[in-house]
């Protein structure tokens, strides 16, 4: 069994514009939001966990289980990319 | 290499696993097989974007079958391991080992879905308003003819590997080997292709691309060895073949981006307009190379070691030739029980062949047009390089290094201009760095690195930045024009940019220690200060701090518990002109 908890988070800081003394005709340009465009945030949980029960000399049933999901907090050009599986595994195990 | 070349050398490498498979289970004497077979189902529940959260595999809703093999057999002295591992028919890994005293084949298959991403686009979108509210000319904008495409490439990798003895002479204490490698990977899918369009790249168009892409590597090898003496020569092949169709995209006509008119004026500026045309074409690829090697022991402990190798690659649609060649010598001593040096030297070429760049005359048969900009590119890639490198390692005492190392780094590009008041094409870079590493109590060590980097000439954007207003100053080609016409080709940048340092301070410090048998700690820092003040309209200076920690906790034999924490903060700065369109 095992389990794995991940938060990642980027982003930047304001940035400070320097304009020059003089420009040239109307210069109406706005940079006050670009720091915000890139942020990233993302939460990721994993599990996963397996066993067995040996039925008969040298055979086992297995059931394996397995979740893995993914919050996006900070949705970025790709859109919303939350989402999450979960995974059930059964068989049948021969040793020889 | 050809089909038929291919087909023949896999064909032996295939018997030859198949007759070393069937013979490691040959009736000699002390053999064994052992193994386990799993044979079940599986399936998924799957919510929301999966393509992220499960991103390297292909889940499903629906139940599917699995298959799971673990094989060792041995033979006398021949051994055999097999595994498979079948969860559909993407999601498949596979390994085959023959191995003997004279022989050993590996057979490796791998086969996984990658899911990708769709850039939606949507913050490409805009049109500036001009006063009173009238929309302007300068906008950029998208549209995506698969908005709900969902894309994804099955990615295949194959290999063989196969060594084997070869006899030499009797009474010589020579070892000699014949080794062979292939791989066959395979990209075959559906991935996100850009168009971009209205002049220079103001719309961009998303469409659905296919990808079907094939990578073939072959190397064959000689390897000799004998007492303080060891050489290799080995020849590699790679064949990248792209087998998917272009796609193709709508290039809109040319015409004044605000009133929609003036088409001849605009249609004269560009190469093509108004037409559909191919895109993002992926050319097929041809590399061949040599590689010889040689190591020898030298008295009194000191060794030498030295390589070369040549490549050529060639693009196949453009008949285009890259060439490489690089030999590096080095050289190892123990000055002492407690010191050692270790210096080596590396010449790198590459040469690129030229490309004709061939273009319809400027603004053809207008007033102040006809202006021809046909150009030779000469590549950035044209290179020598010489790279120097000096250790000395010193022991204090047990438990206690220090180590200094020397790096010299010369790079001439032959076609790419470095200082905007010279001709010159050299960059060199040195590179001192001292370190300590040591105990600093019994279950307890420390690391410290210091570095410290100049370089001169670093890779900068020679008149990549900011040009001045000419809107009242511009001169017409000739007096044919009105004075108030802007061209393109008359505006000259002025600003050099870079975000390579000519200074740089770099440090490290890490500690790893345990508390007690059951718990483990690292942690680090590292910073760094860098700076550029040869540009001419900024100073560039970049710092950057860096601290983690990792713990890894055994509370019982059945349980392992690991945390870790790492954060990264990068400060720099650069210079913004802003690019006005048409004055």
């Amino acid at each position: 069994m095992d389990a794995s908890w991940t938060r990642s988070e980027g982003s930047f800081s304001s940035i400070e514009l320097v304009l020059p003394e003089q420009t040239v005709t109307d210069a109406d340009y706005d940079f006050s939001q670009i720091h915000t465009y890139s942020d990233l945030d993302y939460t990721t949980l994993e599990f996963h966990a397996s066993g067995s029960r040996q039925i008969r000399e040298a055979t086992s049933l297995t059931l394996g289980v397995g979740v893995i999901d993914l919050d996006d907090d900070a949705s970025w050009v790709y859109g919303n990319l939350s989402g999450s599986v979960v995974y059930t595994r059964a068989g049948l195990e021969t040793s020889f | 290499m050809t089909r038929m070349c291919r087909r023949w050398i896999v064909a032996p490498l295939a018997g030859i696993l198949l007759v070393t498979a069937a013979s490691a289970a040959a009736d000699d004497g002390s053999e064994a097989v052992e193994g386990t077979v799993s044979v079940g189902g599986h399936a998924s529940d799957l919510e929301g974007t999966v393509g992220k959260a499960g991103e390297f595999g292909l889940y499903r809703e629906s139940i599917e079958s699995d298959l799971r093999l673990d094989l060792l057999g041995r033979s006398g002295t021949r051994n055999l391991e097999l595994r498979l591992d079948v969860e559909n028919e993407i999601d498949r890994n596979a390994f085959l080992r023959v191995h003997g005293p004279q022989l050993d084949v590996r057979f490796d298959h791998q086969s996984f879905r990658h899911w990708l991403d769709h850039d939606r686009l949507e913050n490409v979108e805009f049109r500036e308003a001009l006063a009173g509210g009238a929309p302007g000319g300068k906008m950029a904008t998208h549209e995506d003819l698969d908005p709900d495409g969902v894309y994804g490439i099955d990615y295949t990798d194959t290999r063989s590997h196969l060594a084997a003895q070869l006899p030499v002479p009797e009474g010589t204490d020579l070892a000699a080997r014949f080794v062979a490698d292939f791989r066959d990977m395979r990209r075959q899918g559906t991935k996100q292709s850009l168009g971009v369009d209205h002049c220079s790249n103001c719309h961009v168009r998303s469409h659905a691309g296919r990808v079907d892409e094939r990578t073939r590597d072959l190397a064959l090898g000689l390897e000799g060895e004998r007492e303080g003496f060891a050489f290799s020569y080995r020849f590699a092949a790679r064949d990248f073949d792209n087998l998917a169709a272009a796609g193709t995209n709508r290039y809109m006509q040319a015409r004044h981006p605000g009133n929609g008119g003036s088409e001849d004026e605009f249609a004269s500026r560009t190469i093509y307009e108004n037409e559909e045309l191919t895109f993002g074409q992926v050319p097929d690829v041809e590399k061949r190379g040599h590689t010889v090697r040689a190591s020898a022991d030298l008295p009194r402990s000191q060794s030498v070691r030295g390589t070369f190798s040549m490549s050529t690659v060639e693009n196949q649609v453009t008949g285009l030739d890259l060439q490489a060649n690089a030999a590096a010598l080095s050289w190892f001593a123990p000055l002492s029980k407690r010191t050692r040096v270790t210096a080596g030297v590396v010449r790198r070429e590459l040469e690129n062949d030229p490309y004709d760049v061939d273009l319809p005359l400027w603004r053809d048969g207008r007033a102040g047009g006809g202006q021809d900009f046909d150009w030779v590119r000469e590549s950035a890639y044209d290179r020598v390089e010489w790279i120097g490198t000096a250790r000395l390692a010193h022991t204090l005492r047990p438990g206690q290094n220090v180590r200094l190392d020397y790096r010299f780094h010369s790079t001439d590009r032959d076609n790419v201009l470095l200082d905007p008041d010279s001709d010159k094409t050299r960059t060199t870079r040195n590179r001192l760095k001292a370190s300590w590493s040591g105990s600093l109590a019994r279950k307890a060590r420390s690391r410290v690195e210091v570095t410290y980097e100049m370089t001169d000439l670093p890779f900068v954007a020679v008149g990549g930045l900011c040009e001045p207003a000419l809107s009242d100053s511009v001169m017409p080609i000739d007096d044919s024009q009105p004075s108030d016409w802007i061209y393109y080709f008359q505006r000259e940048r002025y600003g050099t940019g870079g975000n390579l340092p000519t200074k740089a301070l770099r440090g490290r410090v890490q500690f790893d220690g345990s508390v007690g048998p059951k718990l483990h700690a690292s942690a680090y820092v590292s910073a760094s200060d860098e700076k550029n003040d040869d540009l001419n309209l900024y100073d560039f200076e970049r710092s950057v701090l860096s601290p983690g920690v990792s713990l890894l906790f055994v509370p019982t034999e059945a349980a392992i518990f690991t945390g870790g924490a790492a954060y990264s903060r990068i400060e720099s700065n650069a210079k913004l002109c802003a690019t006005v369109m048409d004055g």
